[in-house]
């Protein structure tokens, strides 16, 4: 047994090079990258750069090299080569999306919002080969984040204050990340957020609403180690949004926030494109990318529109609450990136489109290694006579990868998966049901589009073995000339002909 | 490059994190969400004074949105500016 932890850290050093220049590169990344190595040997972990575009080095872990920095399939197979042949406990992704991009996967609800694709770290979480489907890639495995600067931007100093982040942070007791904390939600959203805000701190005393809060929060307020944040976000814009009716004032700005919050403090956003690594071609940059620069361990957001019900909890609701909760519990950046993953695969089987983007779109940044809190008392690994703490702790945390090894794969063959299949044939009976469930929810020339379920071999032997056939119908229709209510949706869940659920998506 | 097109009200990303009656902008590339670089995305008085004419405009377009560093109003019928 290895009595070290391994951590891979990937990055595309001609593309480092081609935006930092060599000597940023040479004086300012490789020596923050060797103190890394250094501090995380004090904490019992193994840490080795690795550079996809270096033939020498990918031919000698028996990985395909990277040709093109920019070329997602080679990217997917370089970093799947590299983790085959080292099996590490963490993995990172060291640069934005213009060192290494995301995985561009079909946006299952394109319909809907009109967004082709997602782009995505998830693929790289997953042993699955490339791919552009979501559905591939629902049984992640991999403890995996992204080290991530500001995209385009010549200066090293985002990427460098992660890396910077990552050796000194040190894990605090759960208590000083739990009060006080931020969490912001625009009013109209408030039945969620409390909800969520509840689930994640046991109490929603400091939800703030937006209106009438915001965007000037105290200092006191920004410095609470965890922020939690359900807010509109817009593409390529550094502010979130509160709402009340038709008002949406601003309701944290990153020109305000930059400087701002606490360093080893942790976010998680459910807002559109809060996770979005844009180019700010000399503006603001993204509030992502400036709680980064503060000095956040992890950060948890979309890269494009995100969903989630105004009053329940579904989507960008769970994924996120999943990921605090349990940062809160003392897992690491990446550890608790994956748990999340595969508790929203779990909790929404049979997913249907809006469930399968939320998985893709939702990403974590800061080093996958990061641990800001510490594991309870009692949780704690201890020693045995002739067994150190340590190598106590490096043991369980090989216990944990075997366990999230083996529930990413069940998931393969557990998860039901709604799948839209252009001949499914309609009885007359249930397509007037659904045509009158559309009239009900004044869904103007309804189209239906049926998704069966389908999924992996023991989601579909219980499936059978149950006779709880689904498939999911999505009954759509469309107003060109209205200023509201251009496109309505609702979802209808049906069992051998028997509506069982529905739900419409509407305004929030 | 300049982006042409009517500026028009519509909602937009229904039941998204995104969804509200957007000012959106139909051009021959397709239809953007429109908005002022540096304003609110979701809130524009200056956007909403656009609505039903035709705009040139310079900026940058996204996927889904055109983000205005500059634009000038042109008429209806033949693309002149209007009169101001």
């Amino acid at each position: 047994m290895p009595n070290v932890s391994i951590k891979v850290i990937v990055s595309n050093k001609g593309a480092l090079i081609n935006l930092y220049g060599l000597n940023n590169f040479n004086q300012v990344i490789d020596p923050s990258l060797t103190t890394l190595i250094g501090t995380d040997q004090g904490r019992f972990i193994q840490t080795r750069i690795v550079y996809p575009d270096d033939a020498a080095t990918m031919n000698t872990l028996n990985a395909p090299v990277v040709a093109n920095p920019a070329d997602e399939r080679q990217n997917k197979a370089a970093i799947d080569g590299v983790y085959n042949a080292l099996n590490p406990d963490y993995l990172d992704i060291l640069g934005a999306i213009d060192i290494i991009p995301m995985q561009s996967l079909i946006n299952p609800a394109a319909a809907n919002d009109g967004e082709a694709t997602v782009p995505s770290d998830l693929p790289y979480a997953c042993a699955q080969a490339y791919s552009t489907s979501v559905n591939d890639f629902i049984g992640p495995t991999r403890v995996i984040a992204r080290i991530a600067g500001i995209t385009g931007d010549a200066s090293p100093a985002s990427l460098v204050a992660s890396i910077n982040t990552a050796c000194s942070l040190q894990a605090r007791p759960a208590a000083k990340y739990q009060n006080p904390y931020f969490a912001l939600s625009a009013a109209v959203w408030q039945g969620s957020s409390r909800t969520s805000t509840t689930n994640i701190f046991g109490n929603a005393n400091a939800l703030q609403l937006s209106p009438p809060s915001g965007p000037n929060w105290t200092n006191p307020q920004m410095l609470s180690l965890t922020h939690f944040v359900n807010c509109h976000g817009g593409d390529h814009d550094p502010q979130w949004y509160g709402q009340n009716g038709g008002g949406f004032p601003v309701a944290e700005s990153a020109q305000l926030v930059a400087g701002k919050t606490a360093h080893g403090g942790i976010a998680a956003a459910e807002c559109c494109y809060g996770g979005q690594l844009y180019a700010p071609n000399g503006g603001q940059a993204g509030l992502c990318n400036t709680y980064l620069m503060n000095g956040a361990a992890a950060f948890c957001g979309s890269t494009n529109i995100a969903y989630g019900p105004a009053n329940g909890q579904g989507n960008a609701d769970l994924i996120t609450q999943y990921f605090l909760i349990d940062l809160l519990n003392g897992a690491s950046a990446g550890r608790a990136m994956l748990q999340a993953r595969q508790k929203l695969v779990q909790t929404t089987s049979p997913m249907n489109i809006y469930d399968l983007k939320t998985l893709a779109q939702f990403n974590v940044f800061g080093s996958s290694s990061n641990t800001p809190v510490q594991m309870a008392a009692h949780l704690a690994a201890k020693g045995i006579t002739g067994t150190s703490d340590a190598e106590v702790a490096i043991a369980e945390r090989k216990d944990r990868r075997r366990q999230l090894m083996v529930r990413g794969l069940e998931l393969l063959t557990s998860t039901g998966i709604a799948e839209h299949d252009p001949n499914h044939r309609l009885s007359e009976a249930l397509r007037n049901r659904l045509l009158a469930l559309a009239d009900e929810h004044g869904i103007p020339g309804a189209g239906i589009q049926s998704c069966p379920v389908v999924g992996g071999s023991n989601f579909l032997l219980a499936h059978s073995l149950t006779q709880a056939s689904d498939t999911i119908h999505v009954v759509h229709g469309t107003k060109p000339e209205a200023t509201f209510g251009k496109y309505m949706a609702l979802i209808v869940r049906e069992r051998g002909g028997i509506v069982i659920s529905s739900e419409l998506l509407l305004s929030k | 490059m300049r982006h042409v097109g009517t500026v028009f009200r519509a909602r937009y990303a229904p039941g998204s994190k995104s969804d509200h009656v957007a000012v959106m902008i139909r051009t021959s590339n397709g239809e953007f969400r429109l908005r002022r670089r540096g304003g609110n995305a979701f809130q524009d008085e200056m956007l909403e004074a656009l609505v039903g004419k035709t705009i040139s405009a310079s900026g940058q377009l996204t996927e889904t949105t055109l983000i205005m560093d500059e634009w000038s109003t042109l008429s209806e019928a033949d693309g002149a500016p209007a009169a101001s």
